[in-house]
């Protein structure tokens, strides 16, 4: 074999260990996002279709204030901005701001499609549960819910995926992950390789999630609907 | 005491005052059927009862517990507790079905009755495997409501509002939805159940049904009872022009 293509291969293998490493935040990273963000977003998004209407008011302008403004601002708001706010000035570490910032963007974000799922039940189901003398709580936990679930696990997904590759926005706050350690390699050696060797750990990390939800989507459209 | 008793019922959607004062009085056994031409105001009724619509004056008894009352012109429910506790005397039966997908047809059984009633898994199976015999399901217990046609389906809602043990059940247009074929399997469960001296409020267009299996018809007719009596009575010597007329149309 060619001398300078095993040359590289070794160089790549050499690579490993700090790509590792990052990688490894990454994912620290993004399951405590998925950990703590979907169970607040539903929580969210029972708070917007509530019908008290402080509920209403406060769901509301929290997905306004958190999808409408740029992730990386939020990210420089908790890390670089909370110390000097007034009462509040905490200073949080690289990582807990990370892991804040990406919680509070992505409920939002999943809030809305939880939001959009529960509305896409059928009206007679509420009716079916209420006449037979459930409680609200019942007929949420019982009837309302297992079907949104069923049915927002395409746009879950998909938002999943989305949040994989904005973990690399951490980089701005200079929290050590994939893409760090991949600029990093690069910058020392003078050579693109680790940058390849990231978008391949993306890569992988994209299709294993993807392989995952097509295999629950499957398992749950035998039941499914009409 | 009567099951059911709807007095003076009154039902506004926005201006549009679709129910002028219906009144019902249901005793136990009792098959009574409500027909009327559509947007009559018969489902808003039969709705009014299970509280699936909230009534803007008049009164309901289930049971002789009073679900809703009008005392000096002000219209009050009773709590919510009690409302729930009402509702399991009154099984309903819809249009659509409105089956849980999510659930096999024996959970749709079980559900209520485990949920509401906290009655343990076992009795629940048990009752639910007799209900779905009676309604001719036995040995689709496993299937998913996906898996069965209109006809069944409407029968699996059936034992549904069965497993409550309701003191009366209601059926909102229970074959509107279901080809000619479907609709006899479903006609014959209720009569079936009617000649269990099941107490039974039923909104149908299905005219030689209703002649068969009620007690006495009520014909509403742009929000008012225009007629009511035995079925000989309403369909063979109808007294009044619109109800003439309405029954004509069924013969053509």
């Amino acid at each position: 074999m060619d001398e300078n293509f095993i040359g590289w291969l070794q160089y790549l293998w050499s690579l490993m260990p700090i790509m590792m490493k990052g990688f490894q935040i990454t994912l620290e990273l993004f399951f405590k996002t998925i950990l703590w963000a979907l169970p607040l977003g539903l929580i969210i998004a029972l708070m917007n279709i509530s019908k008290f209407w402080p509920f209403r008011a406060i769901g509301k302008t929290y997905v306004w204030i958190l999808r409408g403004t740029p992730l990386l601002l939020q990210l420089f708001f908790v890390y670089y901005g909370l110390p000097y706010v007034p009462v509040i000035g905490v200073v949080l570490d690289r990582f807990p701001a990370a892991v804040l910032t990406f919680v509070l963007n992505y409920s939002a974000y999943f809030s809305e499609i939880f939001r959009a799922g529960i509305l896409s039940i059928e009206h007679g189901q509420y009716e079916a549960a209420r006449s037979s003398g459930m409680t609200g709580f019942q007929m949420m936990t019982r009837i309302i819910l297992p079907q949104t679930i069923r049915r927002v696990i395409p746009p879950i997904s998909n938002e999943t995926i989305t949040l994989v590759k904005d973990t690399a926005l951490v980089n701005s706050i200079g929290l050590f992950e994939l893409l760090q350690a991949a600029k990093s390699s690069v910058n020392r050696d003078v050579d693109a390789t680790a940058f390849l060797l990231a978008a391949l750990f993306y890569l992988i990390f994209t299709l294993v999630l993807t392989l995952i939800f097509n295999a629950i989507e499957k398992k749950n459209s035998k039941h499914e609907i009409r | 005491m009567y099951v059911i008793e709807a007095l003076d019922i009154v039902k506004k959607f926005g201006k549009n005052e679709v129910l002028k004062g219906v009144t019902l009085q249901q005793k136990k056994g009792e098959v009574v059927t409500i027909i009327g031409p559509s947007g009559s105001g018969k489902s808003t009724f039969i709705r009014c009862l299970n509280k699936l619509e909230t009534v803007n004056s008049g009164t309901i008894r289930i049971n002789g517990e009073t679900l809703v009352e009008t005392v000096d012109g002000k219209v009050q429910y009773a709590k919510e507790r009690d409302i729930r506790k009402m509702l399991t005397n009154t099984g309903m039966v819809f249009q659509n079905f409105n089956l849980f997908p999510h659930f096999s047809v024996l959970q749709n059984v079980m559900e209520f009755p485990v949920t509401v009633k906290k009655q343990d898994k076992e009795t629940a199976r048990k009752r639910a495997l007799e209900l779905l015999e009676m309604v001719g399901l036995k040995g689709r217990e496993d299937a998913f409501p996906i898996q069965l046609s209109g006809g069944q389906k409407q029968r699996v809602a059936i034992a549904r509002a069965l497993a409550m043990e309701p003191k009366v059940l209601l059926f909102d247009e229970p074959t509107s939805a279901l080809d000619p074929e479907l609709t006899v399997e479903v006609l014959k469960v209720i009569k079936q159940l009617a000649k269990k001296q099941m107490t039974m409020i039923i909104v149908t267009h299905e005219m030689s049904f209703a002649k068969e299996v009620s007690d006495k018809i009520i014909f509403i007719d742009q929000g008012v009872i225009a007629e009511q009596g035995t079925p000989e009575e309403v369909f063979d010597h109808p007294k009044s022009e619109r109800l003439h007329s309405f029954l004509q149309s069924y013969h053509t």
